[in-house]
């Protein structure tokens, strides 16, 4: 049996640095607030408020991108919807964000909605080749042992798409991060980092320790969540 | 004879590109009666598996027509494929549950059923371990415990055993005598191995080369259990080489 393969925490050493990750973002906060002269409830807040729009836009990316994915992954729908998806997804929604901004003004609604533009298309099209692996057997099983509906549902292609889910997720948030601040900075919203980025546009030392606090909570939450999450998604269809 | 199942006239043409078409089968009739264990045998190409997928539902464009007996509906069958088709997600137990699910048994009543069939086919030891970890031979249990599960009607079989080596596919075919003779569902199998149709099959049915028709169909008298190394076993192979290869 290969269990060892499937346990996340290999040893003590393993725990002690995952605590370390989880602590790192922390550290990293209080040390650019210090530098930067801010209370540290100010920059925790802001860091809250741009994660919460990430975390909303996220989860209603992933919603529409599972039922789209399984709704138009083969057959006819595919090779009319597909083509134009693909046209979607290369629109610069960057142009559109001034006559978004002037229709729901500088709000969250204007920032989650551009997200979820953004994050929305490589989990699409991560689920959607994820689907396309399903071998004609597995089909089949399902087939003649009578599965539909919710039980289809349950049993079949959400397992099935949960590697494409975690491999979409890891990519699209990783865009998302970068639309976040640009999106927040753009459409001016008084809130969140994007804020903080534009206050300290002079004071670059502050700027690049902003970043790479940024990029630390990132790496955290990759580490964490999302590598365990790969190995254990693609380790589960292993036949 | 009670039909359970009746072709009629089925043809399989498959599309090839540049508007050339290949005809597989053409114009089988055929009636299996209940609890029978029937098998198709014929060289390869015959359209032997393209005939069980059309029979068993899977395979939905084809000329002709499949009746099935009276009350008998597409949950009272079942399908055991050549390569195991074990959903790598779930573990032994989820693999073998799935068709109670689907026919909404209730989890307590599931639960039972589930671990008598995995004792039946001595896997209670791998009933949380996933697929990956079994040999072919397990896989393939697990495989036949999920068609068997429901107690179906008809059983097809798709070269149930031709992925395994020759020890563990013997011991699969008597554990198969042994539940198809207790529980007596009609049993539709695909073979290339005579000397297996010959072990199992009340008749034979031999397909001729493409476009597979029905060349003859053998009643197999052969006194059960089947002695491979008698006389009357030897006649009957040597008879069926001849109808595959004449």
């Amino acid at each position: 049996m290969r269990k060892s393969r499937t346990k996340i925490y290999q040893s003590w050493r393993h725990v002690l640095f995952t605590l370390f990750i989880v602590i790192l973002p922390f550290l990293a906060l209080l040390f650019f607030s210090r530098i930067a002269v801010i209370s540290n409830t100010e920059l925790f807040l802001a860091v809250l408020t741009s994660f919460s729009r990430l975390i909303v836009a996220y989860s209603i990316a992933v919603v529409l991108a599972w039922i789209s994915a399984t709704l138009f992954y083969r057959g006819r729908r595919a090779i009319v919807a597909l083509p134009i998806f693909d046209v979607l997804q290369s629109f610069p929604t960057f142009a559109a964000l001034p006559l978004a901004t002037y229709w729901w003004g500088r709000s969250d609604l204007t920032v989650i909605i551009f997200l979820v533009m953004t994050v929305i298309w490589p989990i699409f099209f991560s689920i959607v080749s994820s689907l396309k692996l399903i071998k004609r057997d597995w089909e089949e099983a399902a087939e003649i042992a009578g599965l539909k509906g919710a039980g289809y549902i349950r049993s079949f292609l959400w397992p099935v798409s949960i590697p494409g889910l975690v491999t979409g997720s890891i990519i699209g948030l990783g865009e998302g991060w970068e639309a976040l601040v640009a999106t927040e900075i753009i459409v001016g919203i008084k809130t969140g980092l994007g804020n903080f980025f534009q206050i300290f546009v002079d004071n670059p030392t502050v700027t690049a320790l902003g970043i790479l606090g940024l990029l630390i909570l990132i790496f955290s939450i990759n580490k964490l969540l999302w590598l365990p999450l790969l190995e254990w998604g693609h380790h589960r269809m292993e036949e | 004879m009670n039909p359970v199942i009746t072709i009629k006239h089925i043809g399989k043409i498959f599309d090839e590109e540049l508007n050339e078409h290949l005809t597989v089968l053409k114009n089988i009739n055929l009636e299996i009666g209940q609890g029978e264990f029937f098998v198709f045998v014929g060289p390869s190409g015959s359209g032997k598996s393209t005939l069980l997928r059309i029979m068993s539902g899977l395979e939905k464009d084809y000329e002709g027509e499949i009746v099935l007996g009276s009350g008998i509906t597409p949950l009272d069958m079942s399908f055991v494929f050549q390569q195991f088709a074990i959903l790598p997600w779930l573990t032994v137990f989820q693999n073998i549950e799935l068709p109670l699910i689907a026919r909404g048994v209730l989890v307590t009543d599931r639960h039972g059923k589930v671990m008598e069939e995995l004792r039946k086919f001595r896997l209670e030891k791998f009933a949380h371990s996933r697929p990956r970890d079994l040999s072919g031979g397990m896989r393939q249990r697990v495989g036949v415990a999920r068609a068997l599960i429901t107690n179906p009607k008809i059983v097809f079989m798709d070269e149930p055993f031709s992925e395994l080596d020759s020890f563990t596919a013997e011991e699969l075919r008597e554990e198969l005598l042994a539940l198809w003779q207790e529980r007596r569902p009609t049993i539709v199998m695909v073979t290339h191995i005579i000397e297996e149709a010959i072990q199992l099959a009340d008749r034979i049915t031999v397909l001729t080369p493409r476009p597979g028709m029905v060349e003859k169909v053998v009643q197999n008298h052969l006194p059960r259990p089947r002695l491979k190394r008698s006389e009357e076993f030897y006649r009957l192979e040597d008879q069926l080489y001849k109808l595959i290869r004449p």
